[in-house]
């Protein structure tokens, strides 16, 4: 580094162990401003994690919390300019626990390819039907069977593994009562077997206290679920549903956000009749060849799909 | 540096600037060991004081040296100022088989005494003194932009950086091509 005329220049004296150990003492929030002091300080702290205990990433900006210090920052809709940074801050940083609210979810989506292997924790905001906002925490170690090698921890994949279980666990248990338990292991089977960018979500959207087959509404909760976070998120494009009528279960597509008005989301998923009529149907049977036999009972497919799981699994120790 | 390069250097030693604690230990009679610095002003440090520093404890181990030849050959630091070596020498003094504290107040805050101290205890290797040394730096920083970091420091701008870097690499070629130059006059 050179010098200034006549002056001497104190940083540069000393040795770059030194200058890293200097760099230690100081907190997230002096490390982001000693970073913009020189080339050399901005390599040094770009090489070596932020430990940060609680990120919240929301449409408006992001809040960083470390012991008794919080810095936020605003976006102020100039998300062009952020972007960089929040890339940045992903990269490096090493967090207990993110919230990502249901508004900054498209931030996050946008931001991350693969889920940071830093975050201990992470908290999904999804909004329920009257826009309140409902935690889905991940932990990645939350059961003993959840435990997936290093590799595939930080996937999307996984994290929707995560999420839809979580869901389950938090929606659908408390709210509607006990669902099937193996509806869990059905949807976490689908999504093991197909490909990252073509992955299914396997749902029972029928509230089972609606059992008479007049009413043909989804469940507020699976509306939302489905309008706030599968439909924005990558890799959902297909979902298959328990089809009470014939028994079978049907995949759907699941369409990007965009795709439309805004007053049309929630009126596809409450039509059960509507996408029938306009969406290309296909049975379980063409997703898992021969799993479900030609008169199908549901027990008996689950049977054998437990069956199947079992095989599957054989061999994967981190599921045992 | 060689015993010869240091008889030469301070074949006297002044008077040693710090008193040895003898009231430690009794029984057995302290050993001590005579450092100067660029100022060559030797100073007398006890064994145990000085086995904070990694860098002489080793030397002294490895030498096996006697009271006489001790004295006879002070161990010299001529990297290390006078001023800063009494610093060390005074911090080895007063934590001399103590626990050291988990915050040291008395270092230096004036900016040029405490960046020596730092490279002077790095290259002494004196644990301790030198994670305080670490924290007083980082304490600097504190509560200060970017911009006054950068004055404070004498840390030139990215800018100010590349211009220098051209204005060196534009000497280093003009440099060059002189001595061309001149190596071609010599030829004819």
């Amino acid at each position: 580094m050179a010098e200034k005329e006549g002056k001497e220049d104190y940083w540069s004296k000393l040795p770059w162990e030194l200058k890293e150990e200097i760099v230690g003492y100081l907190s997230f929030f002096y490390k982001l401003k000693f970073r913009q002091v020189c080339r050399e300080t901005r390599d040094m702290i770009d090489s070596k994690s932020l430990r940060i205990q609680d990120v919240r990433l929301s449409e408006s900006g992001i809040k960083l919390a470390c012991r008794k210090e919080i810095m936020v920052f605003r976006f102020r809709y100039q998300y062009d300019t952020f972007l960089p940074f929040l890339t940045y801050l992903f990269s490096v940083m090493m967090v207990n626990e993110l919230e990502v609210t249901s508004s900054g979810r498209w931030l996050f989506e946008k931001v991350i390819q693969k889920l940071p292997r830093g975050i201990d924790s992470l908290r999904y905001n999804v909004a329920y039907y009257d826009d309140s906002e409902i935690p889905i925490y991940m932990n990645w170690e939350l059961e003993d069977r959840m435990d997936p090698p290093d590799e595939e921890k930080t996937s999307l994949k996984w994290m929707k593994k995560l999420v839809i279980n979580q869901f389950q666990k938090i929606f659908r248990t408390p709210i509607l009562g006990e669902s099937d338990p193996t509806n869990c292991m059905l949807w976490e089977a689908a999504l093991d077997k197909t490909k990252e960018e073509y992955a299914v979500a396997i749902f029972d959207p029928f509230s089972p206290a609606l059992n008479d087959l007049e009413s043909s509404d989804f469940h507020p909760y699976f509306c939302n679920f489905g309008r706030e976070y599968l439909m924005t998120i990558r890799g959902f494009n297909k979902m298959i549903v328990f089809h009470p009528e014939n028994s079978k279960w049907m995949s759907i597509q699941v369409f990007p956000l965009e795709a439309f008005m805004p007053t049309a989301g929630p009126y596809i998923w409450q039509r059960r009749r509507f996408f029938e009529e306009k969406l290309k149907i296909e049975t379980f049977d063409d997703v898992y060849d021969g799993m479900i036999e030609e008169e199908p009972s549901f027990e008996k497919s689950l049977r054998k799909m437990q069956a199947k799981k079992k095989e599957f699994y054989k061999d994967k120790i981190w599921y045992r | 540096m060689s015993s010869t390069e240091q008889g030469t250097s301070s074949a006297a030693p002044a008077e040693p600037t710090t008193a040895p604690e003898s009231a430690a230990a009794p029984e057995v009679p302290e050993s001590f060991y005579y450092v100067h610095g660029k100022d060559k002003v030797v100073h007398k440090v006890s064994a145990g004081a000085l086995q904070h520093s990694a860098l002489i404890h080793g030397m002294i181990s490895n030498l096996g040296y006697t009271e006489e030849q001790a004295k006879a050959n002070p161990f010299p630091f001529e990297n290390i100022d006078g001023d800063i070596l009494q610093m060390v020498v005074d911090w080895c003094n007063q934590h001399k088989g103590k626990p050291t504290p988990p915050e040291d107040t008395n270092l230096p805050k004036q900016k040029e005494k405490l960046f020596d101290l730092v490279l002077a205890v790095n290259y002494l290797e004196i644990k301790e003194l030198l994670t305080y040394c670490c924290k007083q730096v980082a304490m600097m920083v504190k509560g200060k932009s970017p911009e006054e970091i950068r004055e404070i420091w004498m840390i030139p701008t990215d800018a100010e950086d590349e211009a220098a870097e051209k204005e060196a690499k534009k000497r280093a070629g003009k440099e060059a091509a002189g001595e061309t130059a001149a190596a071609a006059g010599d030829a004819k």
